[in-house]
C-alpha cells in the first residue's frame, strides 16, 4: 500500500485550534489510559496522564523513549500456584499521544523482534500490549544536540507508523487519521490531505559483514570512555534485552520480566565461570553491531533511530553515530585501496 | 525445530482464551522421581535429576529446556537422557551458582517447572551411514547422551558406522554417567576411551587434554563425523586439532553453552553475531561457527 492510498482511507485532515486540541485530549482522557509527554523530576518523559494540563505537547524529544508502554521496565509474567502456573500480565488499552517519528520507527523495530515472522517465536506479552495500543504521532521541529534521525531515513515532520499523526503548528495543530483506530480521535475543521512528505534516505547504515568489522575496527578506541553504567541501553528506544526474576510476597511466587543490559559484564557470564565478553569494548561492539548489523541481517531493519538519547546521556562520551561514521569511512578507504 | 511443535505439546493452564499468541514463558509442572549423585570427587558437584512431567513432550537429541524452581529462578539445561525413553527425562546439573545450589537441595517428590523443548538438534539423519567420533569434557557429556543412547538403540544402531568415544574429566571421580561406561564399551563396533587431566593412582587410561589425544585414536578421516562438547576452551582446541588432522569443519559438530534467559530468541543473552544460540543452535558445525565471531 503506498503512502498516498493509506493516507486517503481514513478521512480528511482535521485543522484544530489550540483549544480544540485541549478539548480533544480531555475527551480521550475520559475513554482511555493516556500516555503522553509530561514533566517528571525536571525531565520530559512519556508517562501516564491524569490531568490534561500536565500534557506537554511541544517540540522537545522526551528524555526517555515510550518503549515501556509495550515493554515495561518491570512486568509480571506469571505466578506459581500449587500445581499450576497462572499468567499474570495485566493489560489495559492505552492511547499514546505525542510519540515522535524516531520513537515510532523504534516501535517498528520492537514489533519485528517480538512479533515478526522472522523472529520465529512471538512474545505474547509484547503482542498483547501492542494489540491494545493506539498511537498518535507528533512532529518534531527542533533538532537536539546528538539527534541524527534524518541520517537514519526518518522524517522528523511526519511518520506513518502510527494510528494518527498530529502536526503541531504555531497556532493549533493538524490531525491526520492513518488507521481505523485513529479515525475519530481529534476533530476540527476538515481539509484535504497534502501528501507532500516522504521519508528520507538512510545514509547511516553498515553494508558489510561481521568478518569485515569485528576485529578490523578500533573498538577499544570507540569504547574508551565507557564506564559500564548501561544507561545507553535503558534509554534506547530499541534495546530489548531482559531477564526473568522470581520474588515471593505473602507466600506467592511471582516471576517478573525486567530490563537487562548487554553493557554489563555478567550479562554473558556462564555458570561455569567462562565469559565470552569480559571487556568493555567487546560489549560496546556488541551493542553497535547488534543494532547496525545483526538486527538488519535478521529482521531487515536497522535498530537505531538516530534519537541521540544514548549520545546525550552517556557519561563517558561514547557516540554511536561517530562510531558508525568512522567504520563507514574506514570501509570506504579499504575498498578504494582494493580497487 | 518449529514453534508449532513446541507450543502444541505444552500443557498451559489457565490460558486466556482471548489471546491469540501462545505465551512462551509459561512452564509446565514436573516431579522429581530420583536424584542420582554423579561425581565421586570431593566436591560431589554434579547430580542428575530424573523427572516425570505432567505433560510429557517429544524432543530431539541436542535440544534443551528451561528448568525452574519456583521462587529461586530458571536455568538452561540440555536434555541428558534418550528421547526414546517415554517414562521420564533426565537433566544433569552442576552446582555452580544460586539456582543450581538450590536445585541440588531438592529430593524425590519435589515439584519443579519445565518449559521447552527449545533449539535445534544434532543432524541425525544427515549423519546416517557415517562413523561417529564423540569427544566430551566433564559435564559436556550430558547434552551428548541423548544422541549416544539414540544411536546405540537397536532400532537405529545399523544406520551408523563405527563409533569412537573419548570422554574426558578432571579426575577419575569427576566422570558423569560412569555407570553407563561398561555398557557403552561393550557395544558392537565401538571403542571407548577415557582421559583425565593429570596422572592419578590406579589410572590406566589416557592422561591429558582430549585435543592432544585424537591422533592416538585412529579413525577414518573420510567416513567420520566428530561430535564434541565441553567447556568452550576445550571445544576451540579440539576442533582446531581435528581440522589440522584433516577433518573438514563441516563434519565437526558441537553444542554451545551460553547464558540464556528466554530460550526463544528475544532476551539477547546468547547472541553471537547475528545468530542466537537458543533458536539457531545450540548445535552448530564448526563451519557455521567459523563464520560467526568467536564470542562463545
Amino acid at each position: 500500500m503506498s503512502a498516498y492510498e493509506m493516507r486517503s482511507n481514513f478521512g480528511p485532515l482535521h485543522v484544530l485550534t489550540g483549544n480544540q486540541v485541549r478539548d480533544a485530549l480531555e475527551d480521550v482522557l475520559q475513554k482511555f489510559t493516556v500516555v503522553a509527554p509530561v514533566m517528571a523530576d525536571n525531565k520530559l518523559v512519556y508517562d501516564e496522564v491524569n490531568d490534561v494540563s500536565d500534557i506537554v505537547l511541544n517540540d522537545a524529544l522526551p528524555y526517555k523513549s515510550p518503549k515501556d508502554v509495550v515493554f515495561p521496565r518491570v512486568e509480571d509474567v506469571m505466578r506459581f500456584l500449587e500445581n499450576r502456573v497462572e499468567e499474570a500480565q495485566v493489560i489495559k488499552p492505552v492511547l499514546l499521544v505525542g510519540a515522535k517519528p524516531c520513537d515510532l520507527a523504534a516501535m517498528k523495530v520492537l514489533d519485528e523482534v517480538f512479533t515478526g515472522e522472522q523472529g520465529r517465536y512471538k512474545d505474547s506479552f509484547y503482542s498483547n500490549r501492542r494489540d491494545f495500543l493506539i498511537i498518535v504521532g507528533m512532529n518534531c521541529r527542533e533538532k537536539k544536540s546528538g539527534c541524527f534521525c534524518e541520517e537514519r531515513g526518518i522524517n522528523p515532520a511526519f511518520s506513518q507508523d502510527c494510528d494518527g499523526f498530529l502536526t503541531l503548528q504555531d497556532d493549533g495543530a493538524v490531525y491526520e487519521p492513518l488507521t481505523e483506530k485513529g479515525a475519530d480521535l481529534f476533530s476540527g475543521a476538515t481539509a484535504a490531505s497534502e501528501n507532500s512528505v516522504s521519508p528520507g534516505e538512510e545514509t547511516l547504515v553498515l553494508n558489510t559483514s561481521e568478518a569485515e568489522v569485528f576485529t578490523a575496527m578500533p573498538w577499544e578506541k570507540y569504547a574508551e570512555g565507557c564506564i559500564g553504567c548501561g544507561t545507553c541501553t535503558f534509554i534506547c528506544p530499541t534495546c530489548h534485552c531482559f531477564n526473568l526474576r522470581d520474588s515471593e510476597k505473602k507466600g506467592i511466587v511471582t516471576r517478573t520480566r525486567v530490563w537487562d543490559s548487554c553493557m554489563y559484564p555478567k550479562f554473558t557470564l556462564h555458570a561455569g565461570g567462562h565469559n565470552p565478553r569480559t571487556r568493555k569494548y567487546e560489549r560496546f561492539r556488541q551493542r553497535v553491531l547488534h543494532k547496525y548489523l545483526y538486527i538488519p541481517e535478521n529482521y531487515g531493519c536497522t535498530a537505531c533511530t538516530g534519537c541521540g538519547r544514548c549520545i546525550r546521556s552517556c557519561p563517558g562520551g561514547l557516540n554511536i553515530r561517530n562510531t558508525v561514521l568512522d567504520i563507514q569511512r574506514r570501509l570506504a578507504e579499504k575498498r578504494e585501496v582494493h580497487v | 525445530m518449529s514453534v508449532q511443535h513446541q507450543d502444541g505439546s505444552r500443557n498451559v493452564q489457565n490460558q486466556d482464551e482471548q489471546k491469540h499468541v501462545q505465551n512462551p514463558y509459561l512452564p509446565s509442572r514436573a516431579v522429581i522421581l530420583e536424584v542420582i549423585q554423579e561425581t565421586k570427587s570431593e566436591t560431589q558437584d554434579v547430580k542428575t535429576f530424573r523427572l516425570k512431567l505432567d505433560a510429557p513432550f517429544d524432543y530431539r537429541p541436542g535440544q534443551f529446556v528451561e528448568f525452574s524452581v519456583a521462587g529461586i529462578g530458571e536455568c538452561t539445561f540440555g536434555f541428558a537422557s534418550s528421547p526414546l525413553i517415554k517414562d521420564y527425562m533426565e537433566l544433569t546439573v552442576k552446582r555452580t551458582g544460586y539456582v543450581t545450589e538450590n536445585i541440588h537441595m531438592l529430593s524425590e517428590g519435589s515439584t519443579v517447572w519445565i518449559r521447552g523443548p527449545f533449539g535445534n538438534s544434532f543432524p541425525l539423519e544427515k549423519m546416517e551411514g557415517r562413523d561417529l567420533f564423540y569427544v566430551t569434557g566433564g559435564l559436556g557429556l550430558a547434552p551428548l547422551r541423548p544422541m549416544i543412547d539414540y544411536v546405540f538403540d537397536p532400532a537405529y544402531r545399523n544406520r551408523y558406522g563405527n563409533i569412537k568415544m573419548l570422554m574426558a574429566a578432571r579426575t577419575p571421580g569427576d566422570f558423569i554417567f560412569s555407570y553407563d561406561f561398561e555398557k557403552w564399551g561393550k557395544m558392537p563396533d565401538t571403542e571407548f576411551y577415557q582421559t583425565i587431566d593429570s596422572p592419578a593412582e590406579g589410572w590406566d587410561q589416557f592422561v591429558g587434554f582430549p585435543h592432544t589425544l585424537i591422533e592416538k585414536i585412529p579413525f577414518d578421516l573420510e567416513k567420520t563425523t566428530a561430535v564434541l562438547c565441553g567447556p568452550p576452551p576445550m571445544i576451540k582446541a579440539l576442533s582446531n586439532a581435528f581440522v589440522q588432522y584433516g577433518l573438514p569443519p563441516e563434519r565437526i559438530y558441537t553444542t554451545l553453552e551460553m547464558r540464556m534467559t528466554c530460550g526463544v530468541g528475544k532476551c539477547g543473552k546468547c547472541n553471537i553475531g547475528h545468530r542466537y544460540v537458543c533458536i539457531d543452535g545450540p548445535v552448530f558445525s564448526m563451519a557455521e561457527l567459523g563464520e560467526m565471531p568467536s564470542e562463545y
